[in-house]
């Protein structure tokens, strides 16, 4: 039995108090238990794959369809300017960021009360949960991507040096996206009628995005207003990194509004962490 | 010198209970308008506890239902917080609360192994070197990529256990979970137990079963309304909790105004000494007060072993059931067979009112035992006295 004297001579140290932890130290516990968020990323993309026909087409299906329906609307029929993109392309980069932004903040917020099980019996630190359950979105994203590349060949879109800024965009499209996915994660534990609310609030947000439409519509005067909503400036700016539209004017507002909901979204989830066990 | 493994210094924790439970948004809102709303009441399920469990030792938690035997373990395990005091625990540790423990119904029994292991903090390798012996512990090689959801609650907990018990956690929290599975399974269980103890590891049981108990546990406490009253040996925490469940094998309790209260449990016909003599036919008596009038009400009365195997679980026929649907007092009774054997019996109720999805339950609530001058007890429930026939067929 090696192992347990080894496992003894290291052992961890904890105290459950009424006190909450610090931030510090919950930052460290974090990023000892990472694996764990692989692990329910790794869980969802089998789930998600293993029982479905198609598998991974429904992956890019969403994006495409949507796309078409949106070039015949809004492209053909009304004739939406897309800053002298062709409008499919235009489009269909903003569906695939879209596509992630809503359902990783949906399957974050049912991330918690989809696994009372896990909740209620065993300990773990419950941010992994909806940190977990965004990752498998940019598995969609990629296969999303492979197919921009004929559209992008097709078009005759040139590729510069903007393209290298993408790890950036990805990480502010996760993180715009965690902000209501950890939110409601731990909001929904509480009071179950968020369910019927996300749907509402994604709409809402999809029209506030510059998906099908180019942010350049809305007037001068209300751009920084408009830029409160982090993702019209990470849209944007993954157009501009890969078909090289404007750059997003106040990205900074965006950026700012991301980094203070954030924090707020992760103060509620803290504080509500602590009766988790209890209501769920 | 002895190292502690869990130090419990004044734990509490509280739960708010209202009338309802607010669950949507809009309850939330309007309950902040209502005046005359009904007083969230507060209960303590632990209540000042203090406690050290040292390193390497096997300690038993004795208690009736609600006495607050799991949420010690809940916080122990760091599941949910205490609101008073605190719990320090030195090492990994490995809870095993209930059937199918943070098991996800949709994967496969092997992604589940590695699930609980890498949620106990280890590596993919550190699993990977115990998995062969987890799932040949547990017995379900043949059905080890099959998802758990396919799986009997037996296998589940035979898997539940092995995971908890191969897995290096130094702290072994373990509720209740002997409950389900064969006979075979609880011996190999207990063994295990044993060998983890040997290795200088902890654990923590609850369990109904006094036998597995006083086999494994050196020490015992004893947890009453959220208190420890007693802690010490467990022959002795066995016969106070025992002795004060069933001190005369009756029970009396005012009315607490839940919909079903318990006023009376006691075994009639008995010796002045708690006995039972094995051959005789006694008399079951549970008298309680239905305070809120039901059209659905249910009572069910069981009697379990001192290894808490079920002997008989009978409800109240439906014809008797309609005579209970007013509120008052009421009498429950029916005659026991002369077939137990000798042993100690503990008889427990549920009560149901179906028509308000209220329900409530308890163990212990009279122990009483049934001696016999002849046969020993050997482990078996019944004897069922046959009138054995011998005939001769053939020269």
């Amino acid at each position: 039995m090696t192992t347990v004297t080894d496992a003894l001579a290291n052992q961890p140290v904890v105290t459950n108090q009424p006190e909450m932890a610090t931030n510090i130290e919950k930052i460290r516990e974090l990023k000892e238990t990472t694996q764990l968020s692989w692990f329910f990323a790794i869980r969802d993309i089998k789930l998600r794959y293993r029982q479905t026909f198609l598998g991974l087409v429904w992956a890019v299906l969403q994006p495409v369809a949507q796309a078409l329906v949106a070039l015949i609307i809004l492209g053909r029929l009304i004739g939406v300017p897309t800053d002298n993109v062709p409008y499919i392309l235009f489009a269909y980069i903003g569906f695939l960021g879209w596509t992630y932004i809503q359902r990783s903040f949906s399957s974050a917020a049912d991330s918690l009360v989809s696994n009372p099980d896990l909740v209620s019996k065993i300990y773990f630190p419950r941010l992994h949960a909806p940190i977990g359950s965004m990752l498998p979105g940019f598995v969609d994203l990629a296969v999303g991507t492979v197919l921009l590349v004929p559209l992008l060949i097709f078009y005759n879109s040139g590729i510069s040096l903007k393209i290298l800024s993408i790890p950036i965009w990805l990480i502010l499209l996760f993180l715009c996206a965690a902000v209501p996915g950890i939110f409601f994660s731990a909001v929904n534990i509480k009071y179950r009628d968020v369910k019927h609310i996300i749907p509402f609030i994604s709409q809402i947000w999809f029209y506030l995005t510059p998906i099908a439409y180019t942010s350049t519509l809305v007037p001068d005067k209300y751009q920084a207003l408009y830029r409160l909503n982090p993702a019209t400036t990470i849209v944007d700016g993954i157009r501009w990194s890969v078909i090289e539209t404007p750059w997003p004017s106040y990205w900074w507002v965006s950026i700012l509004t991301l980094l203070v909901t954030l924090f707020i979204a992760l103060s509620v989830f803290s504080k509500m962490e602590k009766t988790f066990a209890d209501v769920i | 010198m002895k190292k502690p493994a869990i130090e419990i210094v004044d734990l509490s924790k509280s739960y708010k209970v209202s009338g309802t439970s607010v669950t949507s948004l809009g309850d939330a809102i309007t309950r902040r308008f209502r005046k005359h709303e009904p007083e969230a009441n507060t209960i303590w399920p632990l209540d000042n506890i203090n406690l050290e469990i040292n390193q390497g030792e096997t300690i038993g938690v004795l208690g009736r239902n609600g006495a607050g035997k799991s949420t010690l373990l809940k916080i122990i395990s760091r599941i949910t917080k205490p609101t008073k005091g605190h719990c320090t625990t030195y090492g990994r540790v490995g809870s095993l609360l209930e059937v199918g423990t943070g098991f996800s119904r949709e994967l496969t029994g092997r992604e589940n192994v590695y699930l609980n292991g890498t949620i106990l903090g280890m590596s993919k390798k550190e699993i990977s070197e115990h998995f062969d012996e987890i799932v040949e512990f547990a017995n379900v090689a043949r059905f080890i990529d099959t998802p758990i959801k396919h799986y009997s609650s037996g296998m589940q907990m035979r898997l539940a256990f092995s995971v908890a018990a191969h897995l290096a956690a130094d702290i072994l929290i373990v509720d209740e979970v002997l409950a389900v599975g064969d006979t075979e399974f609880q011996n190999r269980c207990i063994k295990k137990m044993g060998e983890i103890e040997n290795s200088g590891r902890t654990i923590v049981l609850v369990s109904h079963n006094m036998t597995v108990i006083e086999r494994l546990c050196s020490r015992s406490i004893l947890l009453e309304k959220g208190k420890v009253t007693y802690d010490g040996r467990t022959s002795e925490t066995i016969d106070v909790y025992l002795g004060k469940t069933g001190s005369s094998s009756t029970i009396e309790r005012p009315n607490d105004q839940q919909p079903f209260c318990l006023s009376t449990a006691k075994v009639d016909g008995i010796n002045n000494d708690n006995t039972v003599n094995a051959g005789t036919v006694f008399k079951l008596t549970i008298e309680g007060y239905l305070n809120k009038p039901s059209k659905q009400f249910m009572l069910s009365a069981y009697l379990l072993t001192d290894t808490g195997q079920h002997v008989f679980d009978e409800f109240l026929p439906e014809e008797q059931c309609r005579k209970a649907q007013t509120s008052g007092k009421y009498k429950f009774d029916f005659l026991v067979p002369e077939i137990l054997a000798p042993g100690r019996y503990r008889l427990g109720y549920w009560a149901q009112l179906i028509d308000q999805s209220w329900d409530v339950w308890e163990d212990d609530i009279a122990v009483f035992e049934v001696t016999s001058s002849g046969r020993a007890a050997d482990g078996r429930i019944l004897d069922l006295r046959p009138n054995w026939q011998v005939e001769k067929i053939r020269i």
